[in-house]
């Protein structure tokens, strides 16, 4: 039996037991009220933990749940119903402050490095006079095929996906290259998922979220009930969220951050968020990028062509433009926020810091402590001084 | 509101979140507000709630607007329901035709809307829907998801009530394949190494893998429940079906199989879609027989 069939036959026999209902069915089955506020991304860790337990094994729940996936609308569950971003930042901040004796490490990489950028705010605010509309290099990762699956009906996508389940977890790293290599428009769904079979898996990406404190924040938060809005409203913002509220052109402020930002970079498992002098913000949550393209608004997930967490450092020179950079000389950026591209590697060792002026200039830190140049969106590299 | 908790609300807090929800603007009454939060904060907690993080937590993700204009409609007010009319009863309607195109959903659309209404109780008073809804989630995903619940219990309550007429069928396009001997036991093998490897998962895995493979959901949709990029999605159900498969041939191998007896287990069971059979499970393996290993 070859291996094809040998995979056919095994997605079906998923497919029956799957339908067949799991084992021993744990709690009671969700009602409509949990069901929609775990698909909003609004119940607390031990809650959505017991909701997931049920789920995992009770075939009529799954089923309303998948009735209410498909009749939702997009907007409304995409980011997270509606959840403020500091509500969602802030389990991510408490793992590293109670875990780790260091402080939180929130990486501001506006400004990554002290030498990276000499007057940061200038440089910063001409940026932002150019604006994002550099053009864009050819997409690797096929957003379009994104939005399609996104609107396609399900009987259209289901002979797609059937394929990729076929082709999926034995697609060679090879494969990979070709798709990387040939732009986007052909690529397919099927594509996509032997693709992202072949992506480097570190153990992170397997957290569905960061584990909530079981134990509450450091209690100058703890409030008087009588204050329960407002405290709550301060507890989520945390230093950093006052920071950027304040001024991004405070040089003192961000010379501490570049500092922090160099001394976290190599941990590559830490706290990502970037800010655009613009208020647009980038976070890494799980094991995903989130773009917000301003102030209070809604994140969404971003495109990424590799994964989020092989992510050391990243830089957002105006709006919706940002740099990340990471293990093994990648380099990518992102014009639009939410798509980004992978650009050629200066050379193959791992980065750990980004200064980008815009879409086009940017300016490396290799973990070696060599820095590449680029003027033309990673076509050149030249090294730095 | 039987089984009133000691347990209430401080005042303070509560006069604070009235004031959020914006409730006067309904003509909802501080101290209903308060009952509807405190019946809500009993619901969530199954009881009192004894972490102050957690109740504050809960309090503080409520869509508090939402609920008070909740309240109001369960009260009648007219105002409340002129902007419940407006802006909600169209996402119910759309969405029973989201989940019905042809229209068969819309029965269960009016239903739940006069139940949100209110019945006459025998007592006199009027009992609404809306009592169920505490402002854990949105208003409209609320509605949806109580129609979606709906619409399975009747699909489910259906299919009990059809005696499967034309599920038949499919037993006549396996039957080419000529039978091994241990046919029916590699099958049970099989199933039955895959029925633990999977349940080795962890529960958000395993309920990734049901979203996809039973119910059928897009990786796009599976993305948005889960709140994880379509991307990562895919990226978790080829490591996951990589981690059962690899699991259920290491206990196939556990089980004495060579690699040609686990190839026949797969053959056994391509030819078999169909539901375990019983008498399979019954027939005793026969123990272990590692000489089983028969190229196909």
């Amino acid at each position: 039996m070859d291996e094809p069939r040998r995979n056919d036959a095994f997605d079906q026999e998923l497919r029956r037991a799957f339908a067949a209902g799991g084992g021993a069915v744990s709690g009671p089955h969700l009602d409509a009220e949990v069901a929609a506020a775990w698909i909003e991304h609004r119940l607390d860790a031990p809650a959505r933990r017991a909701a997931e337990a049920h789920l995992a094994d009770c075939f009529d729940c799954q089923a309303m749940l998948a009735t209410l996936a498909r009749i939702s609308p997009a907007e409304e569950t995409a980011s997270g119903g509606g959840v403020a971003w500091w509500r969602r930042l802030r389990a991510g901040w408490l793992v590293p402050a109670t875990v780790a004796a260091a402080a939180a490490l929130v990486i501001w990489v506006a400004v990554p490095q002290q030498r990276a950028v000499s007057t940061p705010a200038d440089q910063l605010q001409s940026s932002v006079d150019r604006g994002p509309a550099e053009p864009e290099p050819a997409p690797e990762f096929a957003p379009d095929a994104a939005r399609n699956a996104e609107t396609a009906p399900r009987p259209t996508a289901e002979p797609e996906a059937k394929a990729a389940r076929r082709t999926a977890p034995e697609a060679p790293t090879l494969q990979k290259k070709e798709a990387d290599a040939q732009p986007a428009p052909s690529l397919e769904r099927r594509e996509r998922f032997a693709d992202a079979a072949a992506l480097p898996q570190p153990p992170a990406a397997t957290a569905p979220a960061p584990a909530p404190p079981t134990t509450p924040p450091p209690p100058p938060a703890a409030p008087e009930p009588s204050k329960l809005q407002e405290t709550l409203t301060v507890t989520g913002q945390s230093p950093a969220r006052a920071d950027e509220r304040e001024n991004a052109a405070t040089t003192r402020q961000q010379s501490l951050r570049g500092t922090l930002a160099g001394a976290a970079a190599l941990r590559t498992s830490s706290a990502l968020v970037i800010a655009a002098p613009t208020g647009a913000r980038w976070q890494r949550t799980g094991g995903a990028i989130e773009f917000a393209p301003r102030d209070n608004a809604p994140f969404t997930t971003a495109t990424l062509p590799v994964a989020a967490d092989v992510i050391a450092a990243g830089s957002a020179p105006a709006g919706t433009v940002c740099w990340f950079v990471g293990r093994g000389g990648i380099v990518l950026v992102s014009t639009d926020g939410v798509r980004f591209v992978r650009l050629s590697a200066p050379a193959a060792v791992d980065l750990v810091a980004v200064a980008a002026t815009d879409a086009r200039t940017a300016t490396v830190t290799a973990a070696d402590g060599r820095r590449f140049r680029t003027t033309d969106a990673g076509v050149n590299w030249s090294p730095a001084p | 509101m039987a089984e009133m908790a000691p347990w209430r609300l401080d005042t303070a807090t509560a006069e604070r979140l009235h004031r959020v929800a914006r409730a006067e603007q309904w003509g909802v009454s501080r101290d209903t507000f308060t009952r509807t939060l405190e019946r809500g904060v009993h619901h969530a907690f199954g009881g009192d709630p004894t972490d102050p993080s957690q109740l504050e937590r809960h309090l503080s993700s409520l869509r508090l607007e939402e609920l008070a204009l909740a309240c109001a409609c369960a009260d009648g007010h007219e105002g409340a329901w002129e902007h419940f009319i407006r802006e909600y009863r169209p996402i119910l309607y759309r969405a029973a035709s989201a989940i019905d195109a042809s229209g068969g959903a819309r029965d269960l659309a009016d239903a739940l809307y006069a139940e949100l209404f209110g019945l006459t109780e025998r007592d006199g008073t009027r009992r609404s829907h809306f009592e169920y809804f505490h402002g854990r989630s949105s208003l409209a995903t609320w509605l949806r998801a109580v129609l979606a619940q709906r619409s399975v219990d009747r699909a489910r309550a259906s299919r009990r009530l059809v005696p499967l007429p034309d599920e038949e069928p499919s037993a006549t396009a396996p039957a080419a394949a000529p039978r091994s001997a241990d046919h029916g036991r590699f099958v049970v093998l099989l199933r039955t190494a895959l029925a633990s490897a999977v349940q080795r998962l962890a529960p958000r895995e395993r309920l990734r893998l049901a979203c996809y493979y039973a119910q059928e959901l897009t990786l796009a949709q599976i993305g948005r429940a889960l709140g994880e990029h379509e991307a990562t999605v895919s990226r978790q159900l080829a490591k996951a079906r990589k981690t059962v498969r690899a699991d259920v041939e290491q206990q196939l191998r556990d089980q004495g199989l060579n690699d040609a007896a686990i190839a026949e287990c797969f053959a056994a069971v391509a030819a078999d879609p169909g539901p375990l059979d019983l008498t399979d499970l019954l027939e005793p393996a026969g123990g272990k027989n590692p000489e089983t290993g028969r190229s196909t």
